[in-house]
């Protein structure tokens, strides 16, 4: 299995962003329904929840969650 | 549809008979509007799997709110809280179906005697940076050599060069989710600390290899 130089940089980026205490997939799960409506509300969530940002930034399973949500949200909440 | 409160919305889901039925009605509803967003770019709704998945996926969504009912706490809609686990049961099933076929022996077989060698088919014609960057891989090898257990090369191979999504990941090597993200945190962790440790900075890495 060879790491093709740019997988080796996107490793190295995360790296590079690496905390010492992230939350979990668990943890994130439990607040995704608040985060998404708090981004669709246009706030400042790096601020309000950067550990759950932080969080999906790093994982892709999340992010995608967080992605297909927040299309929801925005289609059919648009008050939120 | 969408007019209960969360406190009408819980007590219509806890109550008997009449009123439970039609707030699951109306959630099938609420489903059923939401889930062409969540899962554009994954299942199109003129898929011909589409119903069947919508159906499959609104079904054990309903199972799930009733049952974690308890666990709602209020910091969201609770129409937001029930289209978050329609979108966690939908893309579970889709990644599951994606990535059925694929195991992780498969995607570790030509790995050589080198742990993890990296190709080097985009390095640059200039001898003094190709060098530099060969260097620099070679001490990358090392430290993931040296500092990663078995199971981290696994599934940093799997999730992170070949983009298996971490649940399937996490599947295939008898592990939560959960767990298999906080062995991916560890891992890097302790490549930040090695790195740190052998002066070398991302932003250095990074740099030899060129922007972008």
């Amino acid at each position: 299995m060879q790491i093709p130089i740019d997988k080796l940089k996107t490793m190295v980026r995360g790296i590079a962003r690496t905390q010492e205490i992230e939350y979990s997939c668990d943890d994130v799960y439990q607040l995704l329904d608040e985060f998404t409506e708090a981004v669709a509300q246009g706030k400042d969530v790096a601020k309000l929840m950067p550990l759950v940002q932080q969080h999906i930034e790093m994982c892709p399973d999340c992010r995608e969650e967080f992605e297909a949500l927040l299309r929801v949200v925005r289609a059919t909440h648009p008050g939120v | 549809m969408n007019t209960r409160t969360n406190a009408e919305w819980l007590a219509d889901l806890r109550a008997e008979a009449n009123a439970r039925a039609m707030a699951l009605t109306d959630l099938r509803a609420i489903i059923a509007t939401g889930l062409p967003y969540a899962l554009s770019g994954w299942l199109a709704p003129s898929d011909p799997q589409f119903d069947a998945l919508a159906e499959d996926v609104t079904q054990e969504t309903l199972v799930k709110v009733l049952a974690h009912l308890d666990s709602f706490q209020g910091r969201s809609q609770l129409t937001t809280w029930v289209q978050k686990i329609a979108v966690r049961v939908a893309l579970s099933e889709l990644r599951r179906r994606r990535w059925k076929d694929v195991s992780l022996d498969s995607l570790m077989t030509d790995e050589g005697e080198e742990p993890m060698p990296v190709t080097q088919s985009n390095v640059t014609p200039d001898p003094a940076r190709a060098v530099e960057q060969s260097e620099m891989l070679a001490m990358i090898q090392r430290m993931i050599a040296e500092e990663l257990t078995e199971k981290q090369r696994i599934a940093i191979v799997a999730a992170r060069i070949n983009e298996m999504p971490i649940e399937q990941v996490a599947q295939q090597m008898g592990m939560e989710r959960n767990a298999l993200y906080k062995l991916l945190h560890d891992a890097r962790v302790r490549l930040k600390k090695r790195m740190e440790r052998e002066g070398l900075t991302p932003e250095e890495v990074l740099a030899a290899f060129g922007s972008g």
